[in-house]
């Protein structure tokens, strides 16, 4: 965070690699989401800057690969997840974010439905139908954000 | 309530949903130490740590994988065949039916016979299972436990989800964190190919041990994907 390193550890890259402990923790994902984003609620205990590297950082990834889009929307679930349960620790711009991320999924649409390597050397398949269902459960109904406008 | 909340299947109520909500605590984790050697396996933890320590270059220190060793004696291997399986890259460990006699894997899968149960977070139940027609990773695996064990979990945890996160190696936290536990259960399990893994699951993670265990001692085996409509979900929230 304070290298100005937030998209690699939000990507998981390399040293930045978050591993959930469990067998039975299911997530497909290059990092744990989850853990990565406790750190970034520790940080922001400690220097005032922790939250808007976090909306930076997922700036970036929304402008970056098609792998790093996907990590982006990723994240905004959980968030959204967290917001929508009242648990959010993080102040984020969800629906700018959102917005954001509506403009640029069509940019990388046919990648999405391939795989998608990371950095760190993890592979995503069918990250397209995660999207679409994340879009259809929490995006729309609680954001009112259409991230697939022309398929809806 | 939330719109989250309404799209879920879980049955609950709005004002225990708030309540649990408001009192997750999850980002103010507490230290843990996972690192419960047990007498005489310094060799066999130390040939397993650097075996996974070179499967996983990329892993930093901090979340390089630190087992505990419960799971000792539990799987017939010697500490150089578990060297050997964790040094194998992903996708290329061989199949436990070469390094697990018959009886012992027989008597492993026995206790999968009766149902297979698992936990999660709400937030991945909303994001992995909702989402989906059926359960699992992206190649078609899915890890789970024996259904009279997350009964026994479920009786100690008398609705206490720390008490599964450490029976289950989740991190103290992690199920507030995610709003809450769900547990999964699959008693039609007949056709779902429940195996031993091999580690080459998707799922399979740094912490990954040969053998049918986890690293905290309970016992697993993989799925094929799991129909949602096979399944039997209960919600807890905790505190």
């Amino acid at each position: 965070m304070a290298k100005g390193e937030v998209v690699p550890f939000l990507r998981g890259d390399g040293a930045y690699r978050k591993i959930p402990q469990s067998d039975f923790a299911g997530e497909d994902a290059p990092t744990d989401t989850w853990q990565v984003l406790r750190d970034i609620h520790t940080a922001a205990n400690e220097t005032s800057h922790a939250e808007k590297a976090l909306s930076d950082g997922l700036s970036a990834l929304l402008e970056g690969t098609a792998g790093d889009v996907y990590l982006a929307v990723l994240y905004l679930t959980r968030l959204s997840l967290a917001e929508q349960g009242g648990r959010l620790p993080l102040k984020t711009p969800l629906h700018e974010l959102l917005l954001t991320a509506r403009e640029n999924m069509i940019k990388h649409r046919n990648a999405f439905s391939g795989e998608l390597v990371f950095p760190n050397g993890f592979i995503k398949k069918a990250a397209l139908e995660d999207m679409q269902g994340w879009n259809e459960t929490v995006f729309l109904p609680c954001y009112g954000v259409d991230l697939f406008p022309d398929e809806n | 309530m939330s719109n989250v909340a309404r799209v879920n299947e879980v049955p609950r109520k709005a004002s225990r949903l708030k309540k649990c909500l408001r009192t997750a605590t999850a980002w103010l984790l507490l230290t843990v130490s996972l690192l419960l050697w047990g007498a005489g396996a310094p060799a066999l933890a130390k040939a397993a740590s650097t075996a996974a320590a070179q499967k996983e270059s990329s892993v930093s220190v901090e979340s390089a994988p630190s087992h505990d060793w419960k799971w000792l004696g539990k799987a017939p291997l010697t500490a150089e065949q578990v060297q050997e399986i964790l040094a194998a890259p992903k996708g290329e460990r061989p199949d436990p039916a070469t390094y697990l006699d018959k009886k012992y894997m027989q008597r492993h899968l026995k206790q999968f016979r009766q149902g297979v149960s698992f936990v999660m977070g709400l937030d991945n139940y909303v994001m992995y299972v909702l989402t989906r027609k059926s359960i699992g990773r992206e190649d078609g695996s899915c890890f789970v436990m024996p259904k009279i064990v997350c009964d026994d979990i479920a009786k100690k945890a008398r609705g206490d989800i720390s008490v599964y996160e450490q029976a289950l190696g989740f991190e103290p936290g992690y199920f507030q964190g995610h709003g809450g536990l769900v547990r999964i259960d699959v008693t039609e399990v007949a056709d779902l190919h429940v195996r031993i893994p091999s580690g080459n699951e998707a799922g399979a993670n740094a912490y990954w041990l040969p053998g049918g265990y986890t690293s905290g001692g309970v016992p697993e085996a993989v799925s094929d994907l799991i129909p949602k409509a096979r399944i039997h979900v209960t919600r807890l929230q905790g505190e």
